[in-house]
């Protein structure tokens, strides 16, 4: 716990964040260029299977992003400290925008390999379920009336909801689909060329840098965000602000009453 | 040439999504930001005050 609330405040600061911020610059565009043109293109699918070395990237980032959501939630859980609900719904926004990524560029993938843009393929199926229980969770916390309930509402999902994580890694193995079984994590030796093998992780060492960075800003964000609310709720309402009227004099026994 | 422009939405998705998402963090950090300087009555602080 000590070493993540050091490295939480060490990513916190201007000058760490504006690193990371280069450093994802500079690994998205090593990325790109070693995708598109150092690579060689696959012998069956041609060009587009270049569009590999951003789709799984994003998707183990989906993963390692609700990964973070689950050990944060559990964190929260049992030490009650609102920094970590803050990770956890930081990781969960970051988490929607990979999975929607990884959809998005599947797609983009299948339609020139499989024919089609969309089929309810185990492995598309559970990746949709797991997108809808993260944009549940962040509108669930919408609805909570106070920030406790909240941070509580959201970190039971937060445990729950990664139960479809490993469904979706499995679901390649437990039931027959379109989309191909694991190339890299698997029993064995990853089962492709050890140039795309390379340009596979290097994809993936720049998403998990850009993760890293939008983390350290969110977490900022969230933090200003956070003060701004408590300070809008500590000023006193109009009512409260406005003169009390005077006491009402005594009535005069007996005197004139106005309606 | 199909392919290409497959690989050119997809790689072009992928920098306008993260692109897009930081815009908008900062877009949300400046507004929270201008609201606390506004409700405390300090002048709005510039970037990187807000911690």
């Amino acid at each position: 716990m000590k070493v993540l609330d050091r490295l939480l405040i060490t990513v916190g600061t201007r000058r760490a964040q504006r690193v990371l911020g280069w450093l994802t610059l500079l690994g998205l565009a090593a990325t790109a260029v070693f995708a598109l043109a150092v690579v060689p293109a696959d012998a069956e699918q041609g060009d587009v299977q270049r569009l590999m070395y951003v789709h799984v990237p994003a998707a183990w980032l989906a993963f390692l992003s609700f990964g973070v959501v689950f050990l944060a939630s559990v964190a929260y859980l049992r030490t009650g400290r609102i920094r970590w609900d803050r990770v956890a719904v930081a990781s969960a926004e970051i988490g929607v925008l990979f999975c929607v990524l990884t959809l998005i560029l599947g797609s983009l993938w299948g339609r020139p390999v499989w024919g089609t843009w969309w089929t309810w393929d185990p492995r598309l199926t559970t990746t949709v379920v797991l997108l809808l229980i993260y944009v549940g969770y962040l509108s669930l916390r919408n609805v909570a009336d106070s920030p406790s309930r909240r941070a509580h509402w959201s970190a039971v999902v937060g445990v729950v909801g990664f139960v479809d994580v490993p469904i979706v890694h499995m679901s390649v193995v437990w039931w027959r689909s379109l989309h191909q079984e694991a190339t890299v994590i698997r029993p064995g030796a990853p089962t492709m060329d050890p140039s795309m093998l390379v340009a596979l992780l290097l994809g993936t060492v720049a998403f998990s840098v850009a993760y890293g960075y939008l983390m350290a800003v969110r977490l900022r964000v969230g933090r200003l965000e956070d003060h701004a609310t408590s300070t809008v709720m500590s000023r006193p309402s109009p009512r409260a602000r406005a003169p009390r009227p005077a006491p009402a004099s005594p009535q005069p026994v007996g005197g004139e009453r106005h309606a | 040439m199909h392919d290409v422009g497959y690989l050119v939405a997809g790689y072009g998705v992928t920098a306008a999504a993260l692109v897009w998402y930081r815009w908008r963090l900062a877009r949300r950090g400046s507004r929270a930001r201008h609201l606390i300087a506004t409700l405390s009555g300090r002048p709005t602080p510039g970037r990187g005050n807000g911690r």
